[in-house]
C-alpha cells in the first residue's frame, strides 16, 4: 500500500468518526421515546414509516442532502408548517452541522406558535448548547422545554443525561422518575437509572435496572462500559472483561478513552488475582 | 464623314438661298416695277398706251403690296393669336388701291378717245374686286361688256366670266347662271369645266337639281378632255351631295360605283350628306356598299373613315346600340391597327381619326349619361337598362382607346352608376378611378373622385360595413394625396377614430405619424390619439406593440415626456410579466422563471423591462429554492437598473436575502446582504441595520467568522443603531467560544478588547482550563493568564500553582511515615505523631483557601483533596501498629489512636458531605463535579451530548 493510500485510509477513518453514539433500536417496544424522536429508530422502522409522517425521517436514513434540498423546494408550500424549520435543523443536526442546526432551531423557536413546537425547539437548542459545553445554558433550555410541554419525555431524559454527566445522580433519578415515564420500557431510561445507581453506589438497584435492558444492547459502548464497571464493583472481573471485549466501538473519543481505561484496570486486576 | 459634313453645309446654304430668294423676288419685282415706272414717268409725252402700261404697273405694284400686307397680317395675327385689326395691316394696300384707282380714272377722264378704255375698266374692276372696298366691280365689268360687243372678244369673255363669278360669290345665282351659260359657250376656254361646275352649283342653289346634276356631270366628263382643266376631284367631292339634294342618293351611289374605280373617298361624304338629309335607309345602303367595296378591293385604308361615317350616321339617328356596336368594332380595329403598326409602320390600317373616335364616344356617353340622370330624376324605375349598358360599354371602349384618360372614364363610369343609384358599383368605380388617377398623377380627378365617394358614403346608402370600407378608402387616400389640406385636417381625427374602433393599430399609428408630419402644430391632439392606441394595446395585452412604440417614443416620436415613456414601460413590464406571474401563482414557477428569462434575453425590450424580467426571474427562482440562480438573476437585474431603481428594490432585496438564508443558502444570502450593505452604506437606516445583521449572522452560520468580523469592521459605519455592532461582536465571540478554539478566541479578544468579552474571555479560559484534557492547551491558558496581567487571572494562576503544591504536599503526606522504629518509645512516638499532624495543619493552613476559590472546579477538587487528606491522615493514625508492643498496651494504644483518628475521618466525611450537598443544591455542572463522581476512578461513560436525543415531533 503506498503512502497516499494510507493517507486516504486515515482520512476515511477520521471522516467516519462521530461525536455521537449509534443507538438504533429496531424493536419499538424498547423505545418509549419513539413518539418524540426519530433518532433511535432502527432502519426497519424508518423504512416502514418513511414519508408517512415527516420528510425528516429521510435524514435519519442518510439522505440529509437530498432532504434538505427538498425542504428548499417545499418552502413555499410547507414553510408555514410548525415543523418546517425544526426538521431542517434536525437534518443539519444529523449532519453534525451544529451552527446551522442551531440557526434553524432558533428559527423554529422564533416562529412557532405552538408551545409543543417551542418546547421541541428548546430541547434541540439545549442539545446544541451541550455540544458547545454550555452546560448551564443547555440545562436552562431543557428546563424551559419541560415547562412548556410537561408531558414530553425527551427533554426530561436529556436533562437526566446532563445530571448523570455531572454526578447529580439523585437529580437524574428524580427526573427519570417523573410521571411522564410511568410504565416505560426504554433501554436508555433503564440504562440511565442503572448508571445513576451504580455511580451512587447502589449496586443492587443498578443491577436491577441493568437486568431490564435486553442483552443485545450491552454491546453499545456506553452501556458496555458502565456495565463493566458494575461488574468490576460486584467482583465479576471475567464478566466485565467479556462485556468490554464484546462492545461495539462507537468511535466517540471520550468513550473510547473510558473503555480503554476499563480494559487497563481489568488487565491489572486480573493480573493481581 | 467629310462628305456628310459637306452635304449638311450645302443643305443649309440651299435653305438660306431659298429664303433669300423669296424676299429677293418681291424686292426684285418691286424694283423692276419701280424701274419701269420711273422710265415711263420720265417720258415727256405719255400716250394711252404708256398710261395703260403704267396702270398695269400700278396694279402689279398693288398686287405686290397686297402680298406684303398679307404676309404681315399672317405674321401679326399669328403672333397676336387673332385676326382683329386686319384693315390696319392692309392700310398700304388700300391706299395704293386708291392711288391706282385714281390713276385709272384719271386716264379715263383725260383720254377722250381711248382705245384702252375697256381694258382700263376691266383692270379697275378686278382691282376693286381684289383690293378695294368700293363695290365698283359689277359696274365696271358691265361697262366692259357694254364696250366690247364682239362675243368672241376675249376681254368680253373674261369680263363675263368675272361677272358670273362675281354674282356667284355674291349669291346672285340667277345672274350668275345667265353669265355662266354664256361663258360655257366658249369652247376655247380651258376653264370650261370649272364654269360648268360653278354653273351646276348655281342650279343647285336655285333648287334646279336635275339641271345641276346634268351640268356637274358635264363638268366631270369634260374634265376627262385634256383640252380643259381637270376638276374631276372637285366634281366627285360634290356630285354625291347634288344627288342627295336631288333626293336621289342611290343614283349618286350608282354614279360613283359606275364611274370610279375607288369611289370610297366620295361615298362616305355622300353617306353623311344623305344621312343629314334624312335618307336613313339609303345611307345605310351607301355605307354597306362602301364596306363591300373595301372588302372586295381590300381598300382597308378607308376602313377607319367608314367606321367614323357609320358612327356619325348612327349618332344622327340616335341609334345608340348600333353606335355602340360600331364603336366596339372600331376599338377592335384600332387595336389591330396598333398591333399592325408595331409590326409595320407603313401599315394601311390608319389611325388618323383616333382622337375623333374618342371624342365621338365621349360625346355620346356624356349625352346618354345626362339623359339617364334626367330619366332617373323623373322616376327611378324608368331609366333604360340598355342605355346604361351602352354608356358603361363606351367607358370600357374609351379606356381601351384612350388609356391616358382611363381614370376619367372610370370616374364617368362611377358617376353613371351613381346617377342610376347603383351605389355599390359606383363606390367600386370611384375607388378604381382614384387608384388610376393616382397612378396617372391626375390629382384633380383623384380629388373629384374622392369627393364623390365621400358624398356617396355620406348618404349612407351602402351596407354599413361597406360604407365604412369606402369611407376609410376615401379618407386614407385623401390624406395620402394631400397630407396638409383643409379637408385632410378634418379627416385625420375621423379616420383615426375609425381605425381605432376597428382595432387597426397599424393603420391608426401610421395615420398619427402622417398627421404629425403634416401638422406638427397639432402635437397634443396626436399625443392623445397615440395614448388611445396605447390603451388598446394595454387592453389587448399586446406587449410586442407596446414595446415597439416605447422604442419609437425613445427615439423621439411625438415628443412624449420621459414620465409618459416610463409609465408605458411600467405598463409593458406589468403586461409582459402578468403571464408568468400567473404561472408562478399556479405553482408553475420554473416555467415562470424561464418565461422571465426569455423576456430578459429578448433583444427588443428596453432596459427597464429587462431588469424587471431579471428581477422577477430571481424571485421565481427564489420561490423554487434556487437561491444561487436567484442571486445570479439579481445581479443581471442590477446591471440594467438605474440608481433610482436599485434603491427602490433595496427593501425587496433585503427580503430576498432573508428568504435566501431561510432557504439554507447562507453564502449567497451573505453575498447579497454585504453587497447591499456596502452599496447603500450612507443611508444608515433600518434596512441597513438589518442587512448588517444578516451579513454577520450568515457569515457565522456558514462558519466564516473572519467575514463576519470584516463586516463589523467595514460596515459598522452604515448602521442606524450603533449598538448593533456590539451585538454582532457578541455573536462572533460566542461563535469562537462555541468552537472552543483558544487561538481564534484569543485573537478575536485581542482585536476587540472591550467588555463584556474580556471578562467573559477570562471565564471561558478558566472553564476550558479545567474541562479540556489537552495538556498543551492548559499550558497556553496558564500563559494567557499571565499575559493578561489581570488581578483575577493572576490570582487564578497563583491558585493553580498552589493547587499543584497541594497535590504535591498530599503526595508527600501520603508517603510520610509516622513511626517505624523497632522499639516503641512513647515520647518519641508522640513527637513523631505531632510532627505528622503538624504537616496536616500546615497543609490545611496553606491550602484551605483554595476550597473557597472563585474557580469552582478548583474549589471542588480542593475540597475533595482535603477530604482525601483527612481520610488518609485518619486512616494513617488509626493504622499505627508500633513494633515491640505487648498486646495489652497495643489495645490501649489502638483505642487511643482510634479516638484520635476519628476526628480526622469525621472531618474527611464532613468535607465530602458538604461538597456533595453543595453540588446537589447548586446543581453545579462543572468539570470538577464530574471529576469527583467516578467508579473505580473511571469517569462516567455518560456524556449528555452523546446520549441526549433531539426531538422531531410530538405525540399529539
Amino acid at each position: 500500500m503506498n503512502s497516499s493510500l494510507i493517507l486516504l485510509a486515515l482520512l476515511t477513518l477520521v471522516g467516519c468518526s462521530s461525536s455521537r453514539i449509534d443507538r438504533k433500536i429496531d424493536d419499538v417496544t424498547w423505545d418509549s421515546l419513539a413518539d418524540e424522536s426519530y433518532l433511535r429508530w432502527g432502519e426497519k422502522r424508518l423504512e416502514k414509516f418513511a414519508h408517512r409522517d415527516h420528510a425528516v425521517v429521510q435524514c435519519y436514513q442518510g439522505k440529509e442532502t437530498e432532504t434538505l434540498t427538498q425542504y428548499k423546494r417545499d418552502f413555499i408550500t410547507k414553510g408555514a408548517s410548525p415543523y418546517y424549520w425544526l426538521h431542517i435543523g434536525n437534518c443539519y443536526f444529523v449532519q453534525e452541522a451544529w451552527t446551522r442546526a442551531e440557526f434553524f432551531y432558533r428559527m423554529a423557536l422564533d416562529e412557532a406558535k405552538l408551545p409543543t413546537v417551542k418546547s421541541i425547539a428548546l430541547n434541540n437548542l439545549g442539545l446544541i448548547a451541550l455540544k458547545f459545553d454550555q452546560w448551564e445554558k443547555g440545562k436552562e433550555q431543557l428546563q424551559r422545554s419541560m415547562a412548556l410541554a410537561p408531558k414530553f419525555k425527551v427533554p426530561r431524559y436529556n436533562l437526566s443525561q446532563l445530571y448523570l454527566q455531572f454526578g447529580l445522580y439523585d437529580r437524574a433519578i428524580e427526573v427519570l422518575s417523573d410521571a411522564a415515564f410511568r410504565g416505560h420500557k426504554d433501554i436508555d431510561v433503564n440504562f440511565s437509572f442503572a448508571n445513576a445507581y451504580l455511580f451512587k453506589g447502589d449496586l443492587k438497584s443498578a443491577g436491577d435496572y441493568f437486568g431490564r435492558i435486553p442483552r443485545e444492547h450491552f454491546t453499545r459502548e456506553d452501556i458496555a462500559a458502565t456495565f463493566a464497571l458494575y461488574q468490576i464493583r460486584t467482583g465479576d472481573l471475567t464478566g466485565a472483561r467479556e462485556t468490554i471485549k464484546a462492545r461495539e466501538r462507537s468511535n466517540v473519543r471520550e468513550l473510547t478513552a473510558i473503555s480503554q481505561k476499563i480494559e487497563k484496570i481489568l488487565l491489572q486486576r486480573m493480573k493481581e488475582e | 464623314m467629310k462628305q456628310l459634313l459637306f452635304a449638311l453645309l450645302l443643305s443649309g446654304a440651299l435653305r438660306a438661298e431659298v429664303v433669300e430668294t423669296k424676299a429677293a423676288r418681291w424686292n426684285r419685282l418691286m424694283a423692276l416695277v419701280g424701274q419701269e415706272m420711273r422710265i415711263l414717268e420720265a417720258a415727256k409725252r405719255k400716250g394711252v398706251e404708256i398710261k395703260y402700261r403704267m396702270l398695269e404697273l400700278h396694279s402689279e405694284r398693288l398686287k405686290l403690296i397686297h402680298e406684303k400686307n398679307n404676309r404681315e397680317f399672317l405674321v401679326g395675327s399669328k403672333a397676336s393669336g387673332s385676326g382683329k385689326d386686319k384693315e390696319k395691316y392692309f392700310a398700304e394696300t388700300r391706299a395704293y388701291y386708291q392711288t391706282t384707282k385714281d390713276f385709272g380714272q384719271k386716264i379715263l377722264r383725260e383720254e377722250v378717245r381711248n382705245s384702252r378704255k375697256a381694258e382700263i375698266l376691266y383692270a379697275l374692276a378686278l382691282n376693286s374686286r381684289d383690293y378695294g372696298r368700293d363695290s365698283v366691280t359689277e359696274k365696271y365689268l358691265l361697262e366692259v361688256i357694254g364696250l366690247v360687243a364682239d362675243p368672241r372678244n376675249s376681254l368680253r369673255h373674261h369680263a363675263q366670266t368675272a361677272l358670273a363669278d362675281f354674282y356667284y360669290n355674291d349669291k346672285r345665282f340667277p345672274e350668275a347662271i345667265t353669265y355662266y351659260q354664256r361663258v360655257i359657250q366658249n369652247e376655247e376656254d380651258d376653264w370650261k369645266t370649272k364654269h360648268l361646275f360653278n354653273l351646276s352649283w348655281c342650279y343647285l342653289k336655285n333648287r334646279d337639281f336635275d339641271r345641276a346634276i346634268d351640268t356637274i356631270k358635264k363638268s366631270y366628263f369634260e374634265s376627262k378632255n385634256p383640252a380643259y382643266v381637270n376638276i374631276r376631284d372637285q366634281v366627285l367631292e360634290n356630285i354625291g351631295a347634288f344627288y342627295v339634294y336631288a333626293g336621289r342618293p342611290l343614283d349618286g351611289l350608282s354614279f360613283y360605283l359606275d364611274n370610279e374605280k375607288n369611289p370610297l373617298p366620295y361615298l362616305m361624304p355622300m353617306a353623311l350628306k344623305a344621312s343629314e338629309k334624312g335618307h336613313e335607309k339609303e345611307t345605310r345602303e351607301i355605307l354597306d356598299a362602301a364596306q363591300e367595296v373595301i372588302d372586295r378591293n381590300s381598300l382597308v385604308q378607308h376602313q377607319e373613315e367608314l367606321f367614323h361615317t357609320t358612327l356619325d350616321f348612327y349618332r344622327h339617328y340616335n341609334r345608340f346600340t348600333d353606335h355602340e356596336r360600331t364603336s366596339r368594332a372600331l376599338v377592335a380595329y384600332y387595336q389591330r391597327a396598333s398591333e399592325a403598326a408595331l409590326r409595320d409602320k407603313k401599315t394601311p390600317l390608319k389611325q388618323d381619326l383616333r382622337d375623333d373616335a374618342v371624342e365621338k364616344m365621349r360625346s355620346l356617353a356624356g349625352f346618354l349619361q345626362v339623359k339617364l340622370a334626367k330619366d332617373v330624376r323623373k322616376d327611378a324605375a324608368t331609366y333604360s337598362a340598355s342605355e346604361l349598358e351602352v354608356v358603361l360599354s363606351y367607358f370600357s371602349h374609351l379606356i381601351l382607346l384612350d388609356g391616358a384618360r382611363k381614370s376619367e372614364y372610370l370616374y364617368f363610369r362611377a358617376e353613371t352608376y351613381f346617377s342610376v343609384n347603383s351605389h355599390q358599383l359606383a363606390a367600386a368605380s370611384y375607388v378604381a378611378a382614384v387608384t388610376e388617377a393616382r397612378s396617372g398623377k391626375n390629382l384633380d380627378l383623384a380629388r373629384k373622385a374622392l369627393n364623390s365617394l365621400l358624398a356617396l358614403t355620406g348618404q349612407e346608402e351602402l351596407p354599413k360595413e361597406e360604407n365604412k370600407k369606402y369611407l376609410v378608402f376615401a379618407y386614407s387616400q385623401h390624406v395620402d394625396l394631400w397630407p396638409r389640406d383643409e379637408k385632410s385636417e378634418q379627416i385625420y381625427p375621423k379616420l383615426f377614430e375609425i381605425y381605432r374602433e376597428a382595432l387597426d393599430d397599424d393603420a391608426a399609428t401610421a395615420l398619427i405619424a402622417k398627421f404629425h408630419r403634416a401638422y406638427p402644430e397639432e402635437l397634443p391632439l396626436q399625443q392623445t390619439f397615440m395614448t388611445k392606441i396605447l390603451d388598446q394595446f394595454i387592453d389587448r395585452k399586446n406587449t410586442l406593440k407596446l414595446n415597439h412604440w416605447i422604442g419609437e417614443f425613445k427615439k423621439g416620436f411625438l415628443s412624449f415626456s420621459k414620465e409618459t415613456v416610463e409609465k408605458t414601460e411600467i405598463v409593458l413590464g406589468n403586461l409582459l410579466f402578468m403571464e408568468y406571474q400567473e404561472l408562478a401563482k399556479k405553482g408553475e414557477r420554473l416555467a415562470a422563471a424561464k418565461g422571465f428569462e426569455g423576456l430578459y434575453v429578448h433583444k427588443l425590450y428596453p432596459d427597464k423591462v429587462k431588469y424587471q424580467a431579471a428581477f422577477f426571474a430571481a424571485m421565481a427562482y427564489l420561490e423554487l429554492g434556487e437561491t444561487q440562480k436567484s442571486f445570479y438573476w439579481q445581479e443581471l437585474a442590477h446591471a440594467r437598473m438605474s440608481e433610482e431603481q436599485k434603491l427602490e428594490r433595496r427593501e425587496e432585496q433585503l427580503r430576498m436575502a432573508e428568504r435566501t438564508y431561510r432557504l439554507q443558502d447562507f453564502p449567497t444570502s451573505y453575498k447579497l446582504a454585504e453587497f447591499l450593505l456596502g452599496k447603500w452604506c450612507e443611508r444608515r437606516d433600518e434596512v441597513q441595520n438589518r442587512l448588517y445583521e444578516i451579513a454577520v449572522m450568515t457569515a457565522l452560520v456558514d462558519e466564516r467568522p473572519l467575514d463576519a468580523e470584516r463586516v463589523v469592521g467595514q460596515y459598522s459605519r452604515c448602521l442606524k443603531v450603533p449598538e448593533t455592532r456590539n451585538l454582532s461582536l457578541a455573536q462572533i465571540y460566542q461563535y469562537h467560544e462555541n468552537k472552543g478554539d483558544f487561538f481564534k478566541l484569543r485573537a478575536f479578544v485581542q482585536r476587540h478588547q472591550v467588555e463584556p468579552y474580556v471578562t467573559q474571555y477570562r471565564s471561558s479560559l478558566q472553564k476550558w482550563y479545567w474541562e479540556k484534557h489537552d495538556v498543551n492547551l492548559k499550558e497556553h491558558i496558564r500563559k494567557e493568564f499571565r499575559e493578561l496581567k489581570h488581578p483575577e487571572t493572576l490570582a487564578w494562576l497563583t491558585e493553580l500553582n498552589l493547587h499543584k503544591d497541594a497535590e504535591k504536599d498530599f503526595a508527600e503526606l501520603k508517603a510520610a511515615v509516622v513511626w517505624q522504629r523497632p522499639v516503641f518509645d512513647g515520647d518519641l512516638f508522640n513527637q513523631a505523631l505531632e510532627a505528622y499532624l503538624l504537616k496536616l495543619k500546615a497543609f490545611k493552613d496553606r491550602y484551605h483557601g483554595l476550597s473557597q476559590s472563585s474557580q469552582v472546579d478548583l474549589a471542588i477538587v480542593t475540597t475533595q483533596l482535603f477530604s482525601q487528606v483527612y481520610r488518609h491522615v485518619g486512616q494513617t493514625v488509626q493504622g499505627q501498629r508500633p513494633a515491640g508492643m505487648d498486646p495489652e498496651t497495643l489495645a490501649q494504644f489502638s483505642k487511643a489512636m482510634k479516638e484520635l483518628s476519628g476526628q480526622f475521618l469525621t472531618a474527611s466525611r464532613h468535607y465530602e458531605k458538604n461538597l456533595e450537598t453543595a453540588l446537589r443544591e447548586k446543581e453545579t455542572l462543572s468539570w470538577g463535579a464530574r471529576s469527583i463522581a467516578s467508579v473505580e476512578a473511571i469517569e462516567n461513560p455518560v456524556f449528555s451530548f452523546f446520549t441526549a436525543l433531539p426531538m422531531d415531533k410530538s405525540k399529539d
